[in-house]
């Protein structure tokens, strides 16, 4: 399949080749993006520039490889290098990252030298990040980032602009699927059931919490939770004594700062008398072909996952077997026990309340 | 001069007194609410303040393990920052000197990150910023050079503060391009961008000697940096020493701005504003001048770091709170200063 | 002429000095001697430029000489023509300073230091100034200041700049009698001056610098002829005699331009 892919690619690249390229190129596909602005591609897309970091993991799971991928951002290299997307797709440990710089503006002669005939960039974040690769003539996929619901058109747009559209749809329906599934089951717990939850995004360099307008703000609340920081604006700094003050009853952990796990939560003297931490419910968010705490293809099984964390006597056994289907779906990778121990963060989370019982192998 | 002497103390009791007040806040104001029985109970154990007041073991640990550490680290990097500003302004006889305007936080800041970039954080840290501090020091000292008695030299100085500060702060920007984005930037930043959230028992000790033994060494040198506000020269042939008492004020005031780089970032304004407040509310006697400093700057950060804590659920930055009510301030001086030179 | 006793007495000697501006390459002078004894006042008069303050500088060991030698028996206090101090420091502040070299590198002024700085201020006669702020002085009231700083300093020489540059000509009379008098105590007084006058009510030498060679170091009475001051100053100048005045004499400048010419010769 992928080498008939590529021959047809050759065939049309030649064709290209012999047209001058003034002309517009007479077979292409007409997209209307996250912004709102039409792109026109090329109905075959050869080389694609993916700069938001979670666009990387996207492309691939769609594409089943790297072969399209001219060149990603240096942020999806852990995703590669410490996640599991290095062991499933072992050719990304060689992709580019010259094109995204500094807050995603494009490097414009990096760009050039890609040739790249799709660039997929944020949509949300001005024009000085979309400007310098439309003046170099090259279609932009734009795509907002917030909530992960904005994730089943990123899939589908994406899908339908590298010509397959179908795998996109499919993968889309999926992810609503997943996602409302856990609406759905929430829905019915009342609120003095809703634990509080806390995410934060920094434990090691000062606190930082997830507030009003990011995407674990509504991911926990989907899952059947309290945000006690919802009315803070974005990821918030904070001191401990707020955090004393509010008392979660849970406090989930990022995936961005390195050591960081719940042990440091339980070592600092802060900390304890936090309901979260006398009750043991401090968990770091698990990590696959992406970080499961921003919004990705893989946002039905954070759902899922967190779903079980907040409420585990509603849990739906199992999540094991759901995570190896979807990895399969989404990958073609059959996940081994070790692989799925690393990926639900088996060890560090050893010992949160109801982990080992909710996520550890059956015996 | 002898009735004087106890006009001259009054100033320094008053802020003595302002400066237990604003501790006292600091410890029973905060997010998460401790009545004030309880604090006595917790502070004062056994005494009749605290008794039929409840324990809370969360109220003892936000006060023995979050509070304390944390006023008291204010207080120490406050009157530190406030008398290495006091020093500065005798020593380069310019009221405009001040750590940040010299660019000695800007080389610190360099030194601190190169630190958590080649070692981690931890001594390393607090090594380079000190280095690098007085590296940058020793550079503005040198472009200004030492006869600095002539009327370009408050230009010079400032010129020289944004040629060091300037360099310093490429020099950051660059280590934070080379800087692992995911795993090492973030502390970086943080850490730049000063607070005193991360302060501990252990970061207090950590710079503990350091200021304090700074702070010892500018009031035991009271009487110096008196006669360096002479100049050089002039100070030279009264029989001042000028170079070993140079050399130790700008010792203790590259020690102490480097430290409080290390633990709580850079934080500007508190040595430019605390001394001319002083001069204004209480004199500048020589005699306890440096010691009023000293307690002003300590009351003013905790002040500072207590409102930032607790005026909303978001912890405002220190340094921008610090910026936000100390350029006004320093209007005013300003305004009032010229005034002066006008009558 | 002088007898070797007298030579042995001279508290500030210099011989051969001379001051060299090296990036120049140029004399200011040279060759340049001069003695004074206990209680023996110098009037150092020149035209501007000629090198009175950088020879002040040197007796008072400012600056160093680029040939010849001094001697200075005692404590040299320099009293410069103006001080900025940089902040706000107070009479008695200023007047301590003087202390400083008896204040060790971490000590403070105790109570004898501050008796010397009072004792001082009230041998210049402005005790009552102690506590104002001497930024707010006239530049009169910062002089007896800087003189009360070296007095303080229990100099036994006291080199002054141009002291009275700034002041009417009874603050002149008061600051000069003051110098007067304090070399009436035994203290040996070199002060530069554009007055001629000065020299003659109150000095016991003058010293005239011509030009980077020529100078002459004597009484008044003897140096200071119509010839000497008349190439000193380029203008025709008359001495006179008058009864009332305490010395007797009096150097009158002829300031029209006219004249110029017949004196120059």
């Amino acid at each position: 399949m992928h080498a008939l892919n590529k021959i047809a690619g050759m065939l049309l690249l030649a064709g290209a080749l012999c047209v001058p390229l003034s002309a517009p190129l007479e077979a292409s596909v007409t997209l209307t993006d996250q912004s709102g602005k039409t792109v026109v591609l090329p109905e075959r897309v050869e080389r694609v520039v993916a700069i938001p970091i979670p666009l990387a993991s996207m492309v691939m799971a769609i594409d089943g490889g790297v072969e399209r991928l001219s060149s990603i951002n240096e942020g999806a290299r852990s995703d590669i290098e410490e996640g599991l997307l290095g062991t499933m797709f072992p050719q990304a440990r060689t992709l580019s990252t010259a094109v995204a710089g500094e807050n995603f503006v494009p490097n414009s002669e990096a760009l050039a030298a890609s040739r790249a005939d799709l660039v997929i960039q944020w949509g949300d974040r001005g024009e000085a990040v979309t400007e310098p690769i439309r003046r170099l003539g090259m279609p932009v996929l734009a795509l907002r980032y917030g909530d992960s619901m904005l994730v089943s058109d990123w899939l589908r747009l994406t899908g339908a602009a590298l010509g397959k559209g179908e795998r996109g749809q499919m993968l889309a329906g999926w992810f609503e699927q997943g996602v409302h599934a856990i609406e759905r089951r929430s829905a019915a717990i009342a609120p003095e059931q809703r634990p509080k939850v806390l995410y934060l995004m920094r434990a090691r360099a000062g606190l930082q919490v997830a507030g009003k307008g990011t995407s674990m703000d509504a991911d926990l609340r989907r899952a059947g939770g309290v945000n006690p920081a919802a009315e803070l604006p974005g990821f918030a700094p904070v001191g401990i004594e707020q955090i004393l003050a509010w008392n979660p009853d849970v406090i989930l952990l990022n995936n961005f700062e390195p050591g960081l796990s719940p042990q440091t939560l339980f070592e600092d003297r802060r900390f304890s008398g936090i309901a979260a931490l006398d009750s043991r419910r401090v968990y770091l968010y698990p990590r696959g072909g992406f970080r499961w705490d921003p919004p990705s293809q893989e946002t039905p099984l954070t759902l899922d996952w967190l779903f079980a964390v907040l409420h585990p006597e509603r849990a739906e056994p199992g999540l094991r077997d759901r995570v190896r289907a979807a990895y399969q779906l989404l990958y073609g990778h059959e996940l081994n026990e070790a692989e799925l121990g690393q990926l639900l963060r088996l060890e560090l989370n050893a010992a949160g309340r109801n982990y080992v019982e909710l996520f550890g192998a059956q015996r | 001069m002898r009735s004087g002497r106890k006009v001259l103390w009054r100033g320094s009791s008053g802020l003595l007194l302002l400066l237990g007040l604003s501790l006292l806040a600091g410890l029973v104001l905060g997010r998460y609410t401790i009545p004030l029985t309880q604090v006595a109970g917790i502070l004062l154990p056994g005494s009749w303040l605290g008794a039929g007041a409840e324990s809370d073991p969360v109220a003892t640990r936000v006060i023995e393990l979050v509070r304390l550490p944390r006023v008291l680290l204010a207080a120490l990097v406050g009157a530190g920052l406030a008398a290495a500003g006091a020093a500065l302004q005798s020593l380069f006889r310019n009221p405009l000197a001040e750590p940040q305007l010299l660019g000695v936080s800007s080389g610190a800041a360099f030194g601190g990150v190169l630190g958590m970039l080649l070692v981690g954080d931890g001594p390393a840290v607090v090594a380079g910023a000190m280095i690098w501090g007085l590296l940058a020091l020793a550079a503005v000292f040198w472009l200004v050079g030492h006869q600095s008695a002539g009327r370009g030299s408050a230009v010079l100085l400032v010129l020289a503060g944004i040629v060091v500060s300037g360099v310093f702060a490429a020099a950051v920007s660059l280590l934070k391009l080379l800087a692992d984005p995911q795993n090492q930037l973030p502390a970086i930043v943080f850490w730049l961008m000063g607070s005193l959230a991360n302060a501990s028992h252990e970061r207090m000790l950590l710079v503990l000697p350091c200021i304090a033994l700074s702070l010892l060494l500018l009031y035991r040198l009271r009487f110096q940096l008196m006669a360096l506000a002479l100049g050089e020269e002039d100070a030279r042939n009264l029989g001042v020493r000028v170079g070993p008492a140079r050399w130790l004020i700008l010792i203790a005031v590259g020690l102490i701005t480097a430290a409080s780089v290390a633990v709580c970032g850079v934080i500007a304004w508190v040595g430019l504003v605390v001394p001319h407040l002083v001069r204004m509310g209480v004199g500048s006697d020589h005699r306890n001048f440096m010691l009023n400093v000293m307690l002003a700057g300590a009351a003013y950060l905790v002040m500072v770091d207590t409102l930032s804590r607790t005026v909303a659920e978001v912890e405002i930055p220190l340094g921008v709170l610090t910026a936000l009510l100390g350029a006004p301030l320093f209007a005013v001086l300003i305004r009032r200063l010229g005034r002066g030179m006008e009558a | 002429m002088r007898s070797a006793e007298t030579v042995n007495e001279a508290v500030l000697r210099a011989e051969g000095l001379g001051y060299c501006i090296r990036a120049q390459q140029r004399w200011v002078f040279q060759d340049l001697a001069l003695q004074l004894r206990p209680g023996e006042l110098c009037a150092v008069l020149g035209p501007n430029g000629v090198g009175k303050s950088t020879l002040l500088r040197l007796l008072a060991n400012v600056q160093s000489q680029s040939a010849g030698r001094i001697e200075r028996q005692g404590r040299v206090g320099y009293v410069p023509q103006a001080v900025h101090p940089a902040l706000g420091l107070s009479v008695l502040e200023m007047v301590l300073l003087g202390r400083a070299s008896e204040i060790s590198l971490f000590g403070v002024p105790g109570q004898g230091d501050y008796d010397a700085a009072l004792l001082a201020l009230e041998r210049v006669q402005a005790a009552h100034l102690a506590q104002r702020p001497f930024g707010a002085l006239s530049g009169g009231e910062q002089q007896l200041v800087l003189m009360a700083r070296a007095l303080a300093a229990d100099a036994d020489i006291l080199i002054l700049d141009e002291p009275t540059a700034a002041l009417d000509w009874h603050k002149q009379s008061l600051l000069m009698g003051l110098l007067g008098e304090l070399a009436g105590q035994g203290m040996t007084i070199v002060v530069s001056t554009h007055a001629p006058q000065h020299a003659f009510d109150f000095a016991s030498h003058a010293l005239l610098l011509f030009d980077e060679r020529r100078h002459r170091f004597g009484p008044p009475a003897e140096v200071m002829d119509e010839a000497a001051l008349s190439a000193l100053y380029r203008l025709p100048v008359c001495r006179l005699e008058l009864p009332v005045m305490a010395s007797g004499v009096a150097a009158i400048p002829v300031f029209r331009k006219s004249v110029d010419e017949e004196v120059e010769r």
